[in-house]
C-alpha cells in the first residue's frame, strides 16, 4: 500500500474510532494482545480454513450479468 | 449500515497499518510471540470480512450503484478471485509455519491488501461521503 494512503486511512480510522468507541481505543492503547485475543484470532483462521468455500457461496458472491 | 461500514474500514485500516506499530503479544497465546504470524492472520481475517462486506454492499445496492459500473466490475473481480486469494494466503501461512518463508506470505498478503484497498475506496467514496 502507498504509505501516504495508509497513513491517511489510519488517521481517519483512528479519528472515527475515538468518536465511536472509547472502549476500543482503550484496548488499542493498552498495547498488548491478550492470550484470549490471540486464541480467538487463531480459532477464526482455523474456522476459515475448515469452511473456506462456505464463506464464498452465499448469493452476494454469485457473478450475475449486469 | 453506514456506521458498520465506517467501523469495518477503521478495523481494516488498523489491521493493515498495525505493522507500523509495535504489536506485543502476551505470553502463553496461540502465536508463541510470533507477531508476524499474528499480523498476517489479522490481515487474512480482516480481508475476508471486508471483501464480504464489499460484495454484499454492491449486491444490496446494485440499482443505485449502476451509475458507477466500475464498482460492479471490481466486485465481480473480487467474487471471481477472493476465495483463491484467501486460500493461497492460508497455504502460504502453513508454509511459513513449516519453513519460515516470510517473503512468500508477504507477497500473498499484498494481493489481498490491494483488493481490500480498492474495495474500501469504493465504499468510502459512495457511502461515507454521500
Amino acid at each position: 500500500m502507498d504509505p501516504a494512503t495508509a497513513l491517511l486511512i489510519a488517521n481517519s480510522a483512528i479519528t472515527i474510532l475515538r468518536e465511536l468507541s472509547p472502549e476500543i481505543m482503550a484496548l488499542i492503547n493498552k498495547g498488548e494482545i491478550t492470550v484470549e485475543q490471540q486464541n480467538a484470532l487463531k480459532q477464526a483462521i482455523d474456522d476459515l480454513k475448515t469452511h473456506l468455500h462456505d464463506n464464498f457461496s452465499s448469493p452476494e458472491w454469485e457473478i450475475t450479468p449486469s | 449500515m453506514k456506521k458498520f461500514l465506517i467501523l469495518m474500514c477503521a478495523i481494516l485500516a488498523l489491521s493493515f497499518t498495525e505493522g507500523c506499530s509495535s504489536t506485543k503479544l502476551a505470553t502463553g497465546g496461540a502465536y508463541n510471540g510470533d507477531t508476524f504470524l499474528y499480523q498476517s492472520d489479522q490481515t487474512i481475517d480482516a480481508a475476508q470480512k471486508i471483501l464480504t462486506v464489499f460484495v454484499k454492499w454492491e449486491y444490496d445496492n446494485r440499482a443505485i450503484l449502476r451509475q458507477w459500473p466500475e464498482i460492479k466490475t471490481s466486485a465481480d473481480y473480487v467474487r471471481a478471485n477472493a476465495e483463491k486469494w484467501i486460500n493461497t494466503c492460508l497455504n502460504l501461512r502453513t508454509a511459513y509455519i513449516a519453513n519460515g518463508d516470510k517473503q512468500a506470505l508477504e507477497t500473498g498478503l499484498s494481493v489481498l491488501q490491494q483488493a481490500v484497498v480498492e474495495a474500501t475506496t469504493y465504499m468510502k467514496q459512495r457511502t461515507i461521503t454521500k
